[in-house]
């Protein structure tokens, strides 16, 4: 039955190919639906680098201009085949997106939004002044008929036979790369740049494969557009065209394939709609767009999702809503004791103890040394506690440690290699995992693909395996979702985990961040301040958890304040002031130590007394 | 000899234009973190309001430039509380980008139908005759230009670092949260910094319409060179607009003269890269420390 | 719900839009109704729409004049108008609304020469006359080659003559060797600098300088110290009002006084008021000149003008005298064929019996089937700006900006373009 529905929909997929049986309308279905095929392929593009990368590009046109002068100068000046300048314009628009990536790897926002649009203003020129190649400013004409062997062709409406099924398996490509580890990737990196490095992602290879991808589309599209008018010239591809397809794409809705469709095609047939008002539509149009922009922010694809949950509402109990009960029963939830433990015990490796050693552990910021000349040591499947007062370079120490910082001098040796130079994606390879002071989840995500970003590292299906689907390909995503579900309740967040991850509690954000961390395979977690704002409750649990990853034989680098916590889960302590050591030993001597008590209180008052002594 | 001071000449007050322009930019972006991509449709309403007041109403020059400012005001108004105030609330780049390039559509479409869609002529308050110094001809207009590009940026500088309006400019970009716990009318600031940098948009119309000519179209270019500019310079630097007007603005007349005048534009443009990936925050912006 | 059925669902709601259009299509072709429906293409917003509107404005003029007189065949001429923003790909398909939703019986138009170039094949392919009215670089006789059945006619001093003319009166009339030809950097512009190269060849010139300028450049010092660098007696230049602007004013402030010879469009207001003083003495080829139409039909077609628009100056004569005899033109091949019919209407053009006394001349067969230009070298004069006017010109003999008086320029301006050609 359900394999029966399956093949309906494929079925559904090809009604539109009948279209130009219906109708030999040609402005319908050359002119319109064509070119809005044609633009929703870039504008699916787009989607992956502004609705999932969180980048913005104005220079799109560019690509599409790269994309439809390859295929063009191929065919007319070097008499190649279409099918064959098709993959090559593809290929090279990719190439070109690189150069678009890389500045998106440092620059941001209107810093960006420059950048692309400085890149198509240089190929627009390009086109206009390599007059030898393009053809300059009098663009390329007579570009040759598509014609198959048995005497059947592409023109005229037929060339809808081309573009449909081109737009629909683009459309496939991008929705199959966006609902695997891919997307997750672009989403994590796109909601929270750091935390999702520290996951294991990595910026530089995700950001930029975004870009590569979305020019690849850009490109594609721009090879079948010189098959329109069979003309093409650089006006075109103008900054105007690159706003085009941003309008486009808000218009639809970001993150939504029928989104990119729907605003494609607005953006092709609105203009004609509005040429009842005459000389005063480019008003009517910004009005429309401004309105859009105002009243339905999620594009025209929203509408859609607003009406599907009214249903869905509707269909369920009235009484309880769908998120309505979540937040209860978890907090009642017990943790399962029984199930095996989720957390993969470290892999033996030839290093001796120490797992971790700092060596002269330095960093500056400005005039202030934060940390300084820190000597560190954390020995296989210890619980390390490193405390000191606030300032005192903790959580410092941890963005050293994971990578977000760079050591001003200094070394980090972790498991026999060297660590200080690595980018916080390769740390968490190497095996060190983290928790944020402040919660660093990635919000627009569920709980579940919260964790599925920390098991980043076990999938190692390629782009081509995520594409088609493979029997690897999908057996990796069963396995990581199994397994993300096994964390989750260890966590005692099983229930939740299709809640969307800024919707739960601050002691679940936190409890959720353990688990990505826990994801991630590491021999040595850092947790910053994990009982920070917790119920004693939810401390009582949090130490449970830490005992449960000691038992798995992970080491744990924890910065707490809370010392009852502290002294009861460690077993060592390391205490900081002003960015050095001052004091290391078991809890018991490190709460005697007269400099210790001296940094917390600035007398000689004992420490052991107050208990939870540090400021938190 | 004299030719290269004359080129050099052109290529500065080609740049002081777009560096009026860029000042603007600099204003709304320290407190609001978004470009205005209708800052040159703004221009271009100045320029034609200015141009209605001197001659429909035979009023001076400098009633002109006051008609724009008053004109600027509004748009200020009509950019903050019209577009970019609800784009912020989705904090997607895309949203402000395609709010504001909304606006300028809706002006320049409603300019067209106002004023007409053609080209025309702003009467140069100093005439058009060339001042002639040692073989270097330049008109009055570019002199003009050029002072007063100076002038605001030197105002704007000492502005930004001596009135408590500009510490609290300052305040409101490193951080909205903690000035608005300190007391600092965040709202009245942004209010207040859409206003100036409108304002600047609308009289920098009237400044460079006599060189330039008027016609709704006028500042579509103008404001995407400007926009490079101001980014090339660092958006929270009033020297940096001048510094990268100055490097886009000799650039273009430099390549035009000595390479090629179809690629004039392309070494400004591949320069605003190259600094960005050297410097992602323009030649005199700071770049802050990724905290987590 | 999954992605592929999300997909299927969008692409069947895009079916649905599709054939609802279909539906909705007012349908009947541009004959069959109580009207004969015609298109009109061109550039009405933004930077080129002065063009644009005056070509607009003086289609509607003929219009009205036509249907006031009952109309062709019995018939209202209506007119259905388009907006290709001076963008190719919008042209392409504003066309194809034109031929396949309003079944229009023929199409007048476009500025752009890019416009023209993407959009040309539609009226083609449904065989229905194009006539294009302003814009010169559109091929038109080229087109003959791939498509023995042309439907492409055109009304304009294509870049041929103009190139040709702009060069005589450089070369010949003034006798100046050394120019610099300054074009902006468009289609329209580029086709013009090829042309005015392969004319300066053929006369054995090769230009001291070649530069290019961007639509909206305020500044050309550069372009015009390497013109003056390398000895430039004078200017030629190729590109539309507001930069032939810049130019001339670019010259005054350079102190560069050699005569500037420019394409027709330095007869548009926004280069006469924009260059001002700095704009007298430019010549350009014309085939309508408001201030020197002496001819009876002329002399009404400025009248009609400028009561129906409440204007003085025509900002475009030029587009709007090409866009009036179009139109009239177009009538009357539908009233000689006595159909709409393309193919019928396409020979009737190319085979007018009457003569048409237009603004621009009296036409006696200014098409042919193997000729579809119907202005030639012999109705285009050097028109010359003179004090916020155009006037039509005579030889200036003397190098150096001249400034011919009005009363010289009327005259030849009257007779020249009187009766026209083709045996």
């Amino acid at each position: 039955m359900r394999r029966a529905l399956r093949r309906a929909r494929w079925l559904l997929l090809l009604a539109p190919l009948a279209i130009p049986l219906i109708t030999t309308n040609e402005y319908i279905v050359h002119s319109v639906l064509v070119k809005a095929c044609i633009y929703a392929i870039v504008v699916a593009g787009l989607d992956l680098v502004v609705g999932y990368n969180g980048d913005v590009s104005v220079g799109h046109a560019g690509l599409f201009a790269v994309g439809a002068y390859t295929a063009a100068i191929l065919m007319t000046k070097a008499g190649v085949s279409f099918w064959i300048a098709l993959p090559i314009a593809t290929v090279l628009a990719a190439l070109f997106g690189i150069g678009l990536g890389i500045p998106a790897l440092r620059l941001q926002g209107p810093y960006l939004a420059v950048t692309t649009i400085a890149f198509g203003l240089i190929v627009q020129t390009f086109a206009n002044e390599v007059v030898g190649l393009t053809e300059g400013s009098q663009g390329i004409q007579n570009i040759p008929a598509l014609a198959l062997p048995g005497g059947y062709d592409f023109e005229g409406n037929h060339l809808f036979y081309l573009v449909y099924p081109a737009m629909v398996l683009a459309l496939i490509v991008a929705h199959r790369v966006v609902r695997s580890y891919w997307g997750r990737a672009f989403l994590a990196l796109k909601a929270n740049t750091i935390a999702a490095e520290c996951s294991g992602v990595s910026r530089i290879r995700y950001k930029v494969s975004a870009f590569v991808l979305s020019a690849a589309f850009a490109g594609l599209a721009g090879s079948l557009f010189i098959h329109i008018d069979k003309y093409i010239g650089p006006p075109t591809f103008s900054l105007q065209l690159s706003i085009l397809f941003l309008i486009a794409l808000i218009f639809g809705g970001i993150r939504s394939i029928a989104g990119n469709v729907i605003g494609a095609l607005l953006v092709v047939v609105l203009p004609d709609v509005f040429n009842r008002f005459a000389d005063y539509q480019l008003l009517v149009f910004g009005l429309l767009l401004l309105g859009t922009l105002y009243f339905l922010p999620g594009g025209v694809a929203s509408l859609g999702r607003l009406v599907r949950a009214r249903v869905r509402v509707r269909m369920r109990d009235p009484q309880r809503g769908p998120t309505a009960d979540i937040a209860t029963t978890a907090e009642h939830e017990v943790r399962d004791g029984s199930a095996a433990s989720p957390i993969t015990p470290p892999a033996p490796s030839g290093v001796a103890d120490p797992l971790l050693v700092t060596e002269k552990l330095t960093i500056a910021f400005g005039g202030l040394v934060a940390v300084n000349q820190l000597d560190l040591r954390v020995r296989r499947a210890e619980v390390r506690a490193l405390i000191g007062p606030n300032g005192s370079g903790k959580s410092t120490t941890v963005n050293l440690l994971s990578g977000v910082y760079r050591p001003t001098s200094g070394h980090v040796r972790f498991d026999g290699r060297l660590l200080d130079r690595m980018k916080p994606n390769d740390v968490s390879r190497a095996g060190i995992a983290r928790t944020f002071q402040n919660p660093a989840l990635f919000g627009e995500m569920t709980v579940l693909e919260n964790v599925l970003v920390g098991l980043h590292h076990t999938f190692r299906a390629g782009l081509l395996g995520v594409v088609l689907r493979t029997r690897r390909s999908r057996r990796e995503e069963h396995d990581a979702v199994a397994r993300a579900r096994a964390l989750l309740r260890f966590v005692g967040l099983e229930s939740l985990a299709d809640a969307r991850a800024d919707s739960i509690a601050y002691g679940q954000q936190r409890r959720l961040e353990i688990a990505r961390a826990l994801a991630q395979d590491p021999k040595l977690i850092l947790l910053d301040e994990p009982a920070a704002g917790l119920t004693s409750g939810e401390i009582e649990e949090l130490q449970r958890m830490v005992a449960a990853i000691h038992d798995a034989g992970v080491a744990v680098l924890l910065i707490e304040h809370h010392m009852d916590f502290v002294m009861a889960v460690s077993q060592r302590v390391t205490v900081l002031d002003f960015g050095q050591q001052i004091a290391e030993g078991t809890p018991d001597e490190v709460q005697h130590d007269e400099r210790v008590i001296r940094a917390y209180l600035g007398t000689t008052e004992t420490l052991a007394a107050g208990g939870d002594g540090g400021r938190s | 000899m004299s030719d290269l001071v004359q080129l050099l000449l052109s290529g500065v007050a080609l740049g002081m234009i777009y560096a009026l322009l860029a000042f603007g930019y600099s204003v709304t972006f320290s407190t609001s973190r978004t470009i205005n991509f209708a800052q040159g449709e703004f221009l271009m309403i100045g320029a034609l309001v200015g141009l209605t007041v001197e001659s429909r109403f035979h009023l001076p020059y400098v009633a002109a430039a006051l008609g724009a400012a008053v004109a600027g005001i509004g748009l200020g108004l009509l950019l903050e509380y019209g577009a970019i105030r609800r784009a912020l609330r989705t904090g997607s780049t895309a949203t402000w980008i395609l709010a504001t390039v909304a606006l300028g559509i809706i002006l320049r479409n409603a300019a067209e139908r106002i004023w007409g869609t053609d080209d025309r002529p702003f009467p140069a308050p100093l005439g058009d005759t060339p001042l002639i110094v040692g073989g270097v001809r330049v008109l009055p207009q570019e002199l003009l230009v050029i002072l007063v590009a100076a002038v605001i940026m030197a105002l704007l500088e000492l502005f930004r670092r001596r009135s408590a309006y500009g510490k609290a400019v300052t305040a409101v970009a490193a951080d909205r949260d903690a000035a608005s716990l300190m007391g600092i009318n965040v709202n009245a600031v942004m209010t207040l910094s859409f206003i100036i940098s409108s304002v600047l948009a609308a009289v920098a119309g009237v400044l460079v319409a006599p060189l330039t000519l008027v016609s709704p179209t006028m500042g579509t270019l103008l404001g995407t060179k400007a926009y490079a500019v101001a980014i090339i310079g660092g958006l929270q630097s009033g020297l940096g607009g001048v510094v990268g007007g100055l490097l886009i603005g000799l650039s273009e007349q430099l390549t035009a003269r000595y390479i090629s005048t179809g690629f004039k534009d392309t070494p400004g443009f591949v320069l605003l890269i190259l600094i960005l990936l050297v410097k992602p925050s323009g030649l005199f912006g700071k770049r802050s420390i990724r905290k987590v | 719900m999954n992605g592929a059925s999300r997909t299927g669902l969008t692409a069947l709601a895009l079916a649905g839009i599709a054939l609802g259009a279909a539906a909705c299509n007012k349908g009947g072709d541009g004959g069959s109704g109580d009207v004969i429906k015609v298109g009109v293409y061109g550039p009405f917003t933004g930077g080129s729409s002065p063009m644009g509107a005056s070509m607009r404005d003086g289609v509607r003029l003929a219009a009205e004049e036509i249907n006031a007189k009952g109309g062709v065949l019995g018939k209202k001429i209506q007119l259905v108008e388009r907006d290709d923003q001076a963008t190719n790909e919008r042209g392409a398909q504003v066309m194809q609304d034109l031929v396949s939703n309003e079944k229009v019986a023929a199409v007048l138009g476009p500025i752009n020469t890019g416009v023209a170039l993407a959009s040309y094949k539609y009226p083609m392919q449904a065989k229905i006359p194009l006539i294009i009215n302003v814009s010169a670089g559109a091929p038109v006789n080229e087109l003959f080659k791939d498509n023995p059945d042309n439907y492409v006619f055109r009304i304009a001093a294509s870049d041929n003559i103009q190139a040709q003319m702009i060069v005589n009166e450089a070369v010949q009339t003034r006798g100046l060797k050394k120019v610099a030809l300054l074009c902006d950097d468009t289609n329209y512009g580029q086709n013009g600098c090829k042309k005015m190269t392969e004319a300066l060849a053929a006369k054995g010139i090769t230009p001291v300088s070649v530069g290019k300028f961007k639509l909206k450049d305020t500044d050309m010092t550069p372009q015009l110290q390497e013109a003056r660098a390398k000895g430039a007696q004078a200017v030629l230049t190729y590109g539309i009002g507001p930069e032939l602007a810049q130019i001339a004013n670019g010259m005054n402030k350079l102190g560069y006084q050699v005569p500037m010879i420019a394409s027709w469009t330095a007869s548009m207001s926004n280069f006469i008021d924009a260059a001002a003083a700095n704009g007298n003495g430019v010549q350009m080829p014309q085939t309508f000149i408001q201030d020197a139409a002496l001819r009876p039909e002329a002399k009404a077609f400025v009248q009609n003008f400028q009561k129906k628009y409440s204007v003085d100056r025509i900002p475009s004569a030029v587009s709007a005298a090409q866009g009036y005899d179009s139109m009239h033109l177009l009538a009357m091949a539908m009233a000689q064929a006595g159909t709409t019919d393309g193919p019928k209407v396409k020979a009737a053009l190319e085979n007018l019996t009457t003569p048409y006394s237009g603004a621009i001349a009296t036409f006696t067969k200014p098409y042919t089937p193997t000729d579809h230009e119907a202005i030639h070298q012999e109705q285009v004069v050097m028109g010359v700006v003179h004090d916020g006017r155009v006037a039509g010109s005579l030889p200036a003999p003397t190098p150096g900006r001249a400034v011919p008086s009005l009363s010289d320029t009327a005259a030849p301006a009257a007779t020249a373009p009187a009766a026209a050609k083709k045996p």
